[in-house]
């Protein structure tokens, strides 16, 4: 299914909507490092629906934008239930190199290092569940008002939310013997 | 390890290296209807903070929520939120429509203008490497210093976005070994503010190591 061609018989205005919609999933998705290939897969699945669907449709003449962006969650969704049976068929191999992680040097900072960041995420996993999504989201560089803007949250809430969950997770480290450098 | 001692840009150092050695799928992925969920906002704040919290400790389906996010911002009825409130009360939805993408377009046309960053401030200079490195060679990622910036985080993506690289650093260039840089290997890498809230960041650039 992923390697049938792209049609190339749209009609020039409805290839004019795909085309600008690829354009802002693009756009949007780039400052979140969105894949390119997985948006390639999904306009192609875009343009053979399309292709299939325009002569019986009214719908894709009367709301040619519209159309597009469900047809394109609708393969999108696709796509991930195809990956997650992949997923659950696919067995791992002992040969399969691990995760890349920088070189320190010296093999005793590379282990206390790797097991410096194992106590990190155990600390995480142990801040209560309403917190927790917060303090991942930031540790990973969300901006406050990305993570707001999500959650449908107010800025205030978010932040209390977040200094909260900051806040624990400074304890559960302080517990494990982690000290803090300057309050954050 | 008690003399360690920990502050966010560090903490947040450890958590992406935790993130990756967890690999690329966790325990118990949700279901692509909940990632679509959450981003519409669907459903109750309990399960959506759950649906977050795996989302963000599971590379797979993190990857799969941006894509929908992404899908949902350039076409959901959802953003931009003035768009919206205006074309629920007004407008008929085909009109709706046509205002989310010529809005849309219009920033479309502005971020490819600028090569912008996220929150469109200035954007960080990459200087090397260029479009192409010499393969079997360490790898010097160097760009201009931002005034005000104390660390900057490069971050090196493979063909799927995946993050195979990630590293915080003060100075201004950073010089990855041979053997992390595969000949025939293509990888996109940018370079941005490490510091929390900052939307400071370079355009992301391409980079391929030819085949020996």
């Amino acid at each position: 299914m992923d390697s049938a061609p792209v049609p190339d018989r749209l009609s020039p205005a409805l290839d004019a909507v795909v085309t600008r919609f690829a354009g802002m999933v693009r756009g949007v998705g780039w400052r979140h490092r969105l894949s390119e290939a997985d948006v390639d897969e999904v306009m192609q699945q875009v343009r053979i629906r399309l292709w299939q669907a325009q002569r019986e449709s009214e719908q894709i003449s009367r709301a040619p934008a519209s159309y597009v962006y469900r047809t394109a969650v609708s393969a999108a969704l696709d796509l991930m239930r195809r990956r997650r049976a992949q997923r659950t068929d696919r067995t791992i191999s002992l040969d399969e190199p691990a995760a890349a992680l920088p070189d320190r040097g010296d093999p005793h900072d590379d282990l206390a290092y790797s097991e410096l960041s194992q106590m990190v995420a155990r600390a995480i996993d142990q801040i209560p569940a309403s917190r927790r999504p917060v303090v991942r989201m930031h540790l990973a560089g969300h901006p406050r008002e990305e993570i707001a803007q999500l959650l449908g949250w107010s800025e205030a809430k978010t932040r209390n939310l977040l200094y909260r969950g900051m806040d624990d997770l400074r304890e559960r480290l302080k517990e494990l013997g982690v000290g803090w450098e300057r309050t954050a | 390890m008690g003399k360690d001692r920990m502050s966010v840009p560090r903490l947040q150092e450890l958590y992406a290296q935790a993130l990756a050695r967890r690999g690329e799928a966790a325990e118990g992925c949700v279901p692509p209807e909940e990632l679509l969920a959450l981003v519409r906002k669907e459903g109750s704040e309990e399960r959506r903070l759950q649906v977050l919290d795996h989302v963000m400790g599971c590379q797979a389906c993190h990857r799969e929520f941006e894509l929908l996010r992404a899908l949902e911002a350039a076409g959901g009825p959802r953003e931009p939120a003035t768009v919206r409130s205006i074309g629920r009360r007004i407008m008929p939805l085909a009109l709706a429509a046509s205002v989310l993408f010529a809005i849309g377009v219009g920033l479309v046309a502005r971020n490819r203008e600028g090569d912008t960053t996220r929150g469109g401030g200035t954007a960080l200079v990459l200087l090397t490497p260029g479009a192409e490195a010499p393969p079997a060679q360490p790898v010097t990622f160097s760009w201009r210093h931002s005034p005000g910036t104390e660390h900057y985080r490069l971050e090196l993506l493979d063909r799927n976005g995946t993050v195979v690289f990630s590293q915080l650093t003060p100075d201004t260039s950073l010089t990855l070994p041979a053997a992390l840089l595969p000949p025939g290997s293509s990888y996109r890498w940018w370079v941005r503010d490490a510091m929390p809230g900052s939307h400071l960041a370079s355009p992301l650039r391409a980079l391929r190591i030819p085949s020996k």
